[in-house]
């Protein structure tokens, strides 16, 4: 009866780790997937104008940074109206979130999450509620242990890069495209 | 010994033939109207785009196999900085990215696996110091980890610039 229990155990963790994998691999492809505008082969012509926010620290020393457009991020106003949503670029100085536009001078800071980490904290946190389902179903033990991981993968999966624009970084958008 | 610095000083003043060699205080007092930034997208499969932003520190080869490196500086859409060299862009063929996080890592652990080499040395233990001598090569090539793109034949580069 034990044996069995553990061989049933070890199938559900190979489960849950496969499953695990398998989650990865799909965020890194949906990551990966091209837009729609962006889609393209040898036939297919690529478009014209790319625009990205390019944020620049002021300082000489300081390092850039590039948000591409379609991402979700999130932003204070200097009027202290907080908007998160995917963003689109209208034009040089205007950007739009949840159909509301806003002028890249009215932004006091800008947030955007790191993808890398939301991956790593989404595969914790699957793989943790795995475990936590199984040993519960297993034992009729409440995974009390679980807590903690799970409360670290969200801290994880949640973080992200903040850029302080009215001291510390400049913003403006680039446009360009290949030839 | 002798052959290895040979080699070494031969390696370190290879460099672009048709490059110019920058002052690096002109470069510094350097004006820049613009600011871009290089996209390498490959030209198949996903079209993963790469963006890179000034200061990046990467190492660029041309046709001939003569390369150059350093931290770039797009000073426009055809011409780049690559530490001091200023180099045309079209004539560029590879560029290497090298990882920041890869960089930084193999540079404390190796500097610091240095450090007890030669303290090690100077302390009367020259075996410990040879036995730590590979894991200090190891840490040190971690530095030389970066991301090779093809800009002729796997990818495409192009570059954005402010309105």
């Amino acid at each position: 009866m034990k044996q069995h229990t553990i061989s049933n155990v070890c199938h559900i963790m190979l489960l849950s780790i496969f499953m695990t994998i398998q989650f990865v691999v799909q965020c890194q492809s949906a990551e990966n997937s091209p837009t729609l505008c962006n889609v393209q082969s040898d036939s297919v012509q690529t478009p014209a104008t790319e625009k990205v926010l390019f944020l620049k620290k002021n300082s000489d020393f300081g390092k850039a940074a590039v948000v591409t457009e379609n991402r979700t991020i999130k932003v204070m106003t200097k009027s202290g109206q907080k908007l998160k949503g995917i963003f689109s670029i209208k034009d040089s100085s205007t950007i739009e979130i949840n159909q509301q536009l806003l002028s890249l001078d009215a932004i006091s800071y800008l947030k955007v999450p790191r993808k890398n980490f939301r991956i790593v904290g989404g595969s914790i946190a699957s793989t943790v509620t795995l475990i936590a389902v199984i040993t519960f179903a297993v034992s009729g033990v409440p995974p009390l242990g679980a807590i903690p991981f799970a409360a670290a993968s969200y801290i994880i999966f949640s973080a992200s890069k903040k850029y302080d624009l009215q001291t510390v970084y400049s913003i403006q958008v680039l446009r360009g495209g290949p030839n | 010994m002798k052959y290895i610095l040979f080699f070494a000083i031969l390696y370190s003043t290879l460099g672009f033939g048709q490059s110019q060699s920058v002052d690096t205080n002109m470069m510094q007092n350097q004006e820049k109207s613009e600011d871009f930034v290089l996209v390498i997208q490959k030209k198949t499969g996903n079209q993963k785009k790469r963006y890179i932003v000034d200061k990046k520190r990467i190492r660029v080869s041309n046709a001939a196999g003569a390369h150059a490196s350093g931290k770039l500086q797009i000073v426009s859409p055809d011409t780049i900085l690559v530490g001091t060299q200023k180099i045309a862009f079209s004539e560029i063929t590879r560029i290497d990215v090298y990882s920041r996080v890869f960089r930084t890592t193999g540079l404390i652990l190796g500097g610091f696996s240095g450090f007890l080499n030669l303290y090690l040395l100077a302390f009367g233990e020259p075996e410990a110091s040879l036995g730590i001598l590979p894991v200090t090569g190891a840490f040190v090539t971690l530095t030389l980890i970066s991301r090779r793109y093809n800009i002729v034949d796997k990818h495409r580069a192009y570059f954005l610039k402010s309105y």
